[in-house]
């Protein structure tokens, strides 16, 4: 056994391990993860898990030498459970994220918070939870949080022709322009609580590149029979809309408010209630049509 | 009334200025304001100089000055339940308000003009974690 095997073996028993402890650990795979400028640090005491890990990076993100950055997540492949499988946990700076779960599970756990730590700290571009996809040279955002629609909203359009850019974050730079956050669109299998991943392509359409002016933002929550009837915001109304959905709006408000101004500014903010994705999914590529 | 002279928040109030609206963050407690443009208007003018009155008259609007001055209140009364005025003015709004202007009131007496009603909308800030998905991730360590 392995002096690695025999700290995890005895502290599987009860423990929370310390950030000391896992700084103490013999680590087989350290990289550290370079995401729209924000760094972090990985180390993984089960090689095969770590060829598991890229498809749950933030999109785009570069794999670089390990360096503590001060924010470094262990994840732990620990003893099998009783029907066999694998257990493991993730830790962020000794702070356990999912204790004892599925490979899976913990996978998860990984890329939300990774992804979550990225969006708040990105150094030059301001996350909102949005959906993204654009129109004749001109990206809709389609904000929302968790069970509004919009990753199934943005499948259908999509489908309908226009280029996918994002099911989850709208990435804005200081001039409003929103560029592509194209990690695989995630929708959520029907009564049940697990998604399938699919790219752009797989749904008969294709992921734009470059970043793009927005023309269109697009307030909307699904509701069962909703008829679609979108009334325009004033350009402050539609900057609280997006506010109210954007990562870092508490860290740092006065560069979110200056971007979302600059959205605003040149965007048509509208708001409806909507029912099924496919029914809204013409007006909202006619209004997007307007100059 | 005449002595009230109504002063806007100067300290931690981030504001952004947009062509008929305003944006106001309180970092105190993380909630963001949107005045309309007739709030945007009082609130520019709401400098510690200026009587309601002076105030009414600097509108610019058409309305009579009974009318634009219940205006100016409608304004006060939402800047105070905000909490965007000097602290001291929030009390003081109370004192100097007419005592027949309740909100209800001053909305009837600019129901015709509902155009002209200053209005300020208001959220929550979101924490990071809020403004997350991933609904279907564990977000709390789970034992066995």
């Amino acid at each position: 056994m392995s002096a690695v095997e025999s700290q995890l073996s005895k502290g599987s028993v009860a423990v929370d391990r310390s950030a000391a402890f896992l700084d103490r650990m013999e680590w087989p795979v350290m990289f550290s993860v370079l995401a729209y400028g924000v760094r972090i640090g990985v180390r993984v005491n089960d090689p095969g898990l770590a060829n598991d890990l890229a498809p749950h990076l933030p999109p785009g993100a570069q794999c670089v030498k390990f360096s503590d950055t001060g924010h470094v997540y262990s994840l732990i492949v620990e003893e099998n459970d009783q029907s066999g499988r694998p257990r493991g946990s993730v830790y962020v700076n000794g702070t356990p994220l999912a204790r004892r779960l599925t490979v899976p599970a913990v996978l998860r756990a990984f890329e939300a918070d990774v992804q979550l730590y990225v969006a708040e700290m990105a150094p030059e571009h301001v996350f909102v939870h949005a959906g993204v996809v654009s129109c004749r040279g001109r990206g809709i955002l389609l904000p929302g949080r968790s069970f509004a629609g919009k990753t199934t909203l943005v499948a259908e359009l999509v489908r309908a022709g226009a280029e996918y850019y994002s099911d989850e974050y709208a990435v804005l730079d200081s001039a409003g322009s929103v560029h592509p956050y194209a990690r695989l669109l995630s929708i959520r299998e029907k009564g049940g609580p697990g998604v399938t991943r699919h790219t752009a392509q797989a749904l008969g359409g294709h992921a734009g590149s470059e970043p793009l002016p927005v023309g269109l933002v697009v307030v909307s929550k699904f509701r069962p029979g909703a008829e679609w009837q979108p009334q325009r915001l004033s350009p402050g109304n539609g900057a609280l809309a997006l506010l109210a959905n954007t990562v870092p709006a508490r860290r740092i408000p006065e560069v979110v408010m200056a971007t979302l101004n600059q959205v605003v500014s040149v965007a048509a903010v509208v708001a409806s209630e909507r029912g099924e994705a496919s029914s809204v999914v013409d007006p909202i590529l006619e209004l997007a049509a307007w100059p | 009334m005449e002595t009230y002279r109504p002063t806007t928040r100067s300290t931690q109030l981030l504001v952004q200025e947009l062509p008929d609206e305003v944006l106001i963050y309180d970092l105190e407690v993380n909630e963001v304001h949107c005045l309309n443009g007739s709030a945007a208007r009082v609130w520019a003018l709401c400098d510690g100089q200026r009587t309601i009155s002076e105030i009414a008259q600097q509108l610019g609007s058409d309305l009579e000055p009974d009318a634009a001055e219940t205006l100016v209140w409608c304004a006060l009364d939402q800047f105070t339940e905000k909490h965007l005025l000097e602290e001291a003015m929030d009390s003081a709004v109370a004192q100097y308000r007419p005592a027949d202007m309740t909100r209800r009131q001053m909305v009837l007496r600019l129901g015709l003009v509902v155009a002209l009603l200053p209005v300020v909308d208001s959220i929550i800030s979101p924490p990071a974690a809020l403004a997350a998905s991933h609904g279907t991730t564990p977000t709390t360590p789970t034992t066995p």
